[in-house]
């Protein structure tokens, strides 16, 4: 059995994924001003290497990156209902693109794996 | 197996090694992050031909075309030289003619070959070290055109407007920027648009997608508070006359009755322009502002990233 990373399209998934899920989140009210004054080269960079992680690609993440990358915005106020807000932003830009609800469910629990080293806990 | 050249020193690669695990074997400080293509951390230049396409994968064309790519990515079949090159060379002010009350522009020859595009800008450095960045006007063949507005108490743009002559001597450095025209795509709409002295590589721009034949519309936008703030007016209504795919669009912020001019908000008029902008490519220069907000609601609107260039002019902290 393959891979979810292959399964999903590998490398071409993910740059089909990305301008999507970006433009989800800068217009989403929840979770738009964590956003807001970032450089979009570099966050469209950093969602990229996100969502290679989340589609099960190869990645260098570790729980110390995760905490380091999101402690200022926890001291803003990430919290859970944030987190919640990027997985459903996940999964709505994979529905568009035509993924099946097993697959966005992988996708889902990758994400979900990171979240306590996401929120500093 | 081929070698790099990285900073003077030669370093043999191994089967199948990347440049990035190369220099990393031989405890060489470069940096980078994810390992994967994604993130750019350990992005380079190389002149050398035999760049592997793999290693450009998800760069611009502007920064393809100088010769970026990711070390991570980066197996080579052939030997590469590797690195920044970052040289400063002597150059003589040639004019200096008025743009406007508050803008001049200046002409600047290079005293040795001087490779770049159109757009993409330089560093002017006076004797004493002052260095600022100035935007190309012009295209290569020619003298170096900028254009340079004084600045309320500006140290550079105030002695270049009095004191600077020609034949005086300057040092440059660059070019450096990835906002210019890459020839391609002549079927996909430009739209620049900029504030203020943002013009300058504009008009670099646009004289670079027409010399290169591009044949969709190009629409320039110039944006500023009042109609005695434009320049270069009657020349780029010439240029529209010349060259039927290309649109400009002067816009003041007050009133005015003059032909031609539309009045209002530079951004509400830009973004009116299309729908949703989706096979466009945009460059936008100038007031960082604008050029920011203008970036981002072009994207939402449905603009990919990948083909929108933008310089922001940020003023010197030392500007005061």
């Amino acid at each position: 059995m393959s891979s979810l990373y292959d399964r999903l399209g590998g490398q071409g998934a993910v740059d089909a994924a990305v301008e999507i899920f970006y433009r989800k989140v800068l217009t989403d009210d929840r979770i738009s001003r964590f956003f807001d004054g970032v450089d979009m080269d570099q966050q469209i960079a950093k969602q990229k290497g996100f969502l290679t992680m989340a589609f099960g690609g190869p990645n260098n993440y570790t729980g110390k990156d995760m905490r380091e990358g999101h402690k200022h915005l926890v001291a803003q106020g990430l919290d859970d209902s944030h987190v919640d807000a990027v997985i459903e932003n996940l999964g709505a830009t994979l529905k568009e693109l035509g993924v099946d609800d097993a697959a966005i469910a992988e996708v889902a629990a990758i994400a979900n794996s990171v979240r306590n080293d996401v929120l500093n806990r | 197996m081929p070698s790099i050249r990285f900073q003077n020193n030669s370093y043999s690669l191994n089967e199948n090694e990347s440049v990035l695990d190369c220099l990393l074997r031989h405890d060489v400080a470069v940096s980078y992050s994810c390992k994967s293509g994604a993130c750019q951390a350990c992005l380079m230049q190389s002149t050398s031909p035999g760049l592997p396409p793999s290693s450009q994968n998800g760069l611009k064309t502007t920064m393809m075309a100088q010769g970026f790519f990711l070390a991570c990515q980066c197996v080579p079949s052939s030997d590469l030289d590797v690195g920044e090159a970052d040289i400063e060379i002597d150059a003589v002010i040639k004019t200096k003619a008025p743009l406007n009350r508050a803008s001049i522009q200046v002409e600047i020859e290079p005293c040795q070959p001087f490779d770049y595009r159109a757009g993409q800008y330089i560093q002017l450095k006076r004797g004493d070290g002052l260095v600022r960045s100035y935007s190309i006007a012009s295209l290569p063949g020619g003298p170096l055109q900028i254009h340079v507005e004084r600045i309320d108490g500006g140290a550079m743009s105030n002695w270049i407007h009095d004191e600077l002559q020609p034949g005086d001597r300057v040092k440059i450095r660059g070019p450096v920027g990835d906002c210019f025209y890459v020839p391609g795509a002549p079927e996909q709409p430009l739209l620049l648009a900029g504030t203020g002295t943002g013009l300058a590589p504009l008009v670099g721009i646009a004289r670079d997608a027409l010399e290169n034949g591009h044949q969709a519309d190009i629409h320039l936008y110039h944006g500023s508070l009042t109609r005695e703030r434009l320049y270069l007016v009657d020349e780029l209504f010439a240029l529209a006359q010349q060259h039927p795919q290309f649109h400009y669009t002067p816009c003041v912020k007050e009133d005015n009755a003059e032909k031609g001019i539309q009045t209002g908000d530079i951004e509400e008029i830009v973004l009116s322009a299309d729908p949703a902008f989706k096979e466009w490519r945009a460059y936008l220069c100038g007031n960082p502002a604008l050029v920011n907000s203008l970036r981002k609601k072009l994207f939402l609107k449905g603009a990919s990233n990948k083909n929108i260039f933008s310089d922001a002019f940020l003023l010197s902290h030392a500007a005061k």
